[in-house]
């Protein structure tokens, strides 16, 4: 029985600590250092939210509607909890390492079980304690004396409730993720499942941080559902787990106890909806973790090699050029990790501007009916490109097989300017163009071709510039090397950032306002984008030397020693 | 020696690891058409010198010279010029075999035309054409070392670095590959071996040099170091020179300790 335990002790502590040592975790260096730095930010982001929430509270009596600052802070932790999931994804389930170390081991199969799952509620429960400790603190802080008299007894209690209740709802949120990843894990064949997960994580990404746009919004329609005392509230997750906690408080209203009982069994059935699943895909998986993946190239079709030479011809002439563009393209086609890493700043741009739509409570109907396009529509490419360039700079630095990189060192050119020409096609004809004709359909449609072809040139063209600030003096090629330039300024000075964005989306929207309803500033626009074009090929010119030193390896700027004090 | 022409001189070449010495003050040359086998044990500084010799490390002391010019005047230029096969089979695990070649080759500046049918011709007699097209991912070890010995000799070097380069090759393969260095001799080309096979090198150097922590123990040919350590083979002249233990002495230790 001894031996047992102390397997199932070891075996957590693998699993658990592989949630943080993986490919989709940037924990690679200082881990537990890592780790604490987001724990604490996620625990001050509680006490922020919560302070803001129950401010009022110190002017204003409860009057029994705190249900609605509960089932933000709910909500907004639920989320927390099913994007820390979605960037797991990949390790939910044993993986083809743990397969591989412990199939030779005598381990029975349900001590690996047990253990993964005793992980899981570890993880969990880590996450939901750093998020909920300092809300579970101020919500009876604030809300304890509306109850039972605000006894120290009572307040004790009700920081335990609030803890428990969120502990619950991240849980459930993680078991139903585990158990989505399950039934595309048994029901789909290997190779299918294979695609379909990542695409149903990055899509999952999205649908998170759009809710989270969407809070506002989701509060007062549930405050006019309560009020109307309408069903259509148990359509909400986050109410059930509201309901538990108010009626764990003590106010066991009927509406109260039916939403608890929801969470009850919601809880309940995620719970061995799970463990159901996760069994069977645990045996799926096991099956499976050995086999290799071999699947042919797909560009031995005829017609395909005839358009690759054409683009080619067109596009690449240059050997270096060409090894580069193919490299780039075939790494993001291909690593998870890095698609996943982009996938979030995809989610993050679909996200914003999904709540620009919902906050202003416009649908594309009213919009139009109105006789002009909400701004949003202007600034719609602008906050893709931001984006999307800002993902690729961020992805670029994380490398697919650091080890394997010096094959680049070994073969390198004196002349480093084709490898950067490679990487500024790659960006463009690999992502910006294919974004830019997705655009101009839409905007077609929505405008007529002509007018949609002046403002997707105009789009094009901050993307052009965008990628060429970006990508400019650019010293690697992306995905051979750990190379974190502006690290440290980002730490710094990420609110300038911010502003900046909201200026650059503001400013571009309007002029792709006016270029459309005055064309006669097309020609203007031309004038100007060829004169920065000039400018832009002598900066290029001046700046950018032929000889520079290519760089393979993670050198610290100087504002990143400075955070090492001991260590340096 | 006077038979080949000198091409690449080693000269005190040195690296340190912080306050470790790994190679040290390490002399010797390659001649044209030579092959030469480095040995040493676990731990020697073999990998470390090969390393350096690629340009992939940049020694603490000491020189390379090529044709007579250090080569880190040009090293570009030099790099042009090697092949080399790696210890471990690092290389890129999500391109294909082909993928990977035609990374190899066209930074090297191939043509594709030249490129695509040198790699798929290299691939047939490598026996990798039914898998060329297979994420790397999937292949065995043998498999992977097949790739990086072609990437290596795609662009017809005219110095090759072999780090262990049998690593996993099946038997075929091993006696296949022991053939092509004879003939990359033959055609001129300097090769140097590392390895631990002791009986491979005996058959295929021309001449080995022993390194044991970082120093060059002896560097002559197979027969002469036969002759003047009076063992008969290349295993017992090694064990001599290197080796500071009773080998079976270990060997019943580490079985006492397994048995407890």
């Amino acid at each position: 029985m001894k031996k047992l335990i102390t397997q199932i002790r070891r075996l957590t502590e693998l699993f658990f600590i592989r949630f943080f040592r993986n490919d989709s975790m940037p924990f690679e260096n200082e881990s537990e250092a890592n780790i604490i730095v987001i724990l604490s930010i996620i625990c001050m982001l509680g006490f922020f939210f919560t302070y803001n929430m129950l401010l009022h509270y110190i002017f204003t009596p409860e009057n029994g509607n705190s249900w609605n600052e509960k089932s933000q802070i709910i909500l907004i932790f639920m989320l927390m909890i099913g994007f820390i999931t979605l960037l797991e994804w990949e390790v939910l389930l044993p993986d083809k390492n743990d397969y591989i170390v412990l199939t030779p081991l005598p381990v029975n199969p349900n001590i690996i079980f047990i253990s993964k799952f005793l992980s899981f509620i570890l993880f969990v429960a880590l996450f939901a304690f750093s998020a909920n400790l300092l809300s579970a603190f101020f919500f009876p802080v604030f809300l304890s004396a509306f109850y039972k008299g605000g006894t120290a007894f009572y307040f004790i209690y009700f920081f335990f409730v609030h803890l428990l209740v969120a502990f619950s709802a991240n849980i459930f949120v993680f078991f139903v993720l585990l158990s989505l990843k399950g039934i595309l894990m048994i029901f789909l064949p290997m190779r299918i499942y294979r695609k379909i997960s990542s695409i149903m994580q990055g899509g999952l990404m999205i649908i998170m941080l759009s809710i989270y746009a969407f809070i506002p919004k989701m509060c007062s329609i549930l405050f006019e559902l309560m009020k109307k005392g309408d069903k259509r509230v148990l359509y909400y997750p986050q109410m059930w787990f509201t309901g538990l906690y108010e009626y764990l408080l003590g106010r066991r209203t009927p509406v109260y106890a039916k939403l608890s009982s929801f969470a009850l069994y919601s809880l309940l059935a995620s719970f061995i909806l799970a463990i159901i699943v996760f069994s069977f895909s645990y045996a799926k998986h096991a099956k499976n973790a050995g086999e290799v993946l071999n699947r042919k190239k797909i560009n031995k079709q005829p017609i395909y090699s005839f358009f690759r030479k054409i683009f080619n011809f067109m596009f690449l002439k240059d050997q270096t050029e060409k090894a580069v563009f193919y490299f780039m393209n075939k790494t993001l086609k291909r690593s998870g990790k890095h698609r996943v890493k982009l996938f979030g700043f995809m989610a993050a741009a679909i996200a914003i501007i999904v709540s620009k739509f919902v906050t202003e409570q416009r649908t594309m109907e009213y919009i139009k009916q109105l006789g002009e396009w909400h701004k949003v529509i202007y600034s719609l490419p602008f906050i893709i490109w931001f984006f999307l360039i800002i993902g690729l700079r961020a992805v670029s630095n994380h490398p697919v097989s650091p080890s394997s990189n010096w094959i680049f060192r070994l073969t390198e050119n004196k002349d480093k300017r084709p490898y950067r020409r490679g990487v500024h096609k790659t960006i463009i004809l690999s992502n910006i163009i294919p974004i830019f004709l997705i655009l101009l359909l839409f905007y077609s449609f929505i405008f007529g071709f002509e007018k949609a072809l002046i403002f997707n040139l105009y789009s094009l063209f901050i993307g052009f510039l965008m990628e060429e600030i970006l990508f400019f003096n650019i010293k690697i090629i992306p995905y051979t090397c750990v190379s974190l330039p502006g690290k440290g300024n980002l730490k710094l000075f990420f609110i300038v950032y911010l502003l900046i964005f909201l200026l650059y989306v503001s400013v571009t929207g309007y002029f792709g306002y006016w270029i459309i309803e005055v064309p006669s500033l097309f020609k203007n626009f031309v004038l100007v984008a060829v004169i920065s074009l000039f400018v832009l090929f002598f900066i290029k010119k001046i700046f950018e030397k032929p000889n520079f030193d290519l760089v393979f390896e993670e050198e610290e700027e100087e504002v990143m020693l400075s955070f090492h004090p001991v260590k340096y | 020696m006077d038979l080949y022409l000198i091409m690449l001189e080693i000269r005190e070449l040195t690296k340190r690891f912080g306050h470790k010495l790994v190679v040290n003050r390490v002399s010797f040359t390659l001649g044209k058409g030579e092959i030469v086998g480095y040995l040493g044990p676990n731990g020697a500084g073999k990998s470390t010198t090969v390393k350096m010799l690629t340009g992939l490390l940049e020694p603490s002391f000491g020189e390379i010279l090529y044709n007579g010019k250090n080569i880190e005047k040009n090293m570009i230029s030099y790099k042009k010029i090697i092949g080399y096969v790696p210890e471990e089979s690092e290389i890129y695990p999500h391109l294909s075999g082909f993928e990977y070649l035609q990374l190899v080759g066209r930074l090297r500046g191939i043509d594709d035309r030249i490129l695509e049918e040198k790699i798929e011709h290299l691939m047939n007699l490598f026996k990798l054409y039914g898998s060329m097209h297979f994420y790397i991912s999937s292949y065995s070890k043998g498999m992977r070392q097949k790739v990086l010995i072609m990437a290596a000799i795609l662009h017809n070097p005219e110095i090759l670095l072999l780090d262990e380069p049998l690593s996993g090759l099946d038997v075929m393969s091993v006696l296949v590959f022991k053939d092509l260095i004879k003939k990359m001799a033959e055609a001129g080309k300097i090769i140097l071996y590392n390895s631990h096979i002791l009986e491979v090198v005996e058959k295929l150097c021309s001449r080995v040099i022993i390194i044991h922590k970082g120093k060059i123990l002896a560097d002559d040919s197979v027969k002469n170091l036969r002759v003047l350590s009076k063992f008969p083979s290349l295993e017992e002249a090694f064990s001599n020179l290197v080796i500071k233990g009773d080998t079976e002495k270990i060997a019943g230790e580490i079985f006492e300790t397994i048995v407890g």
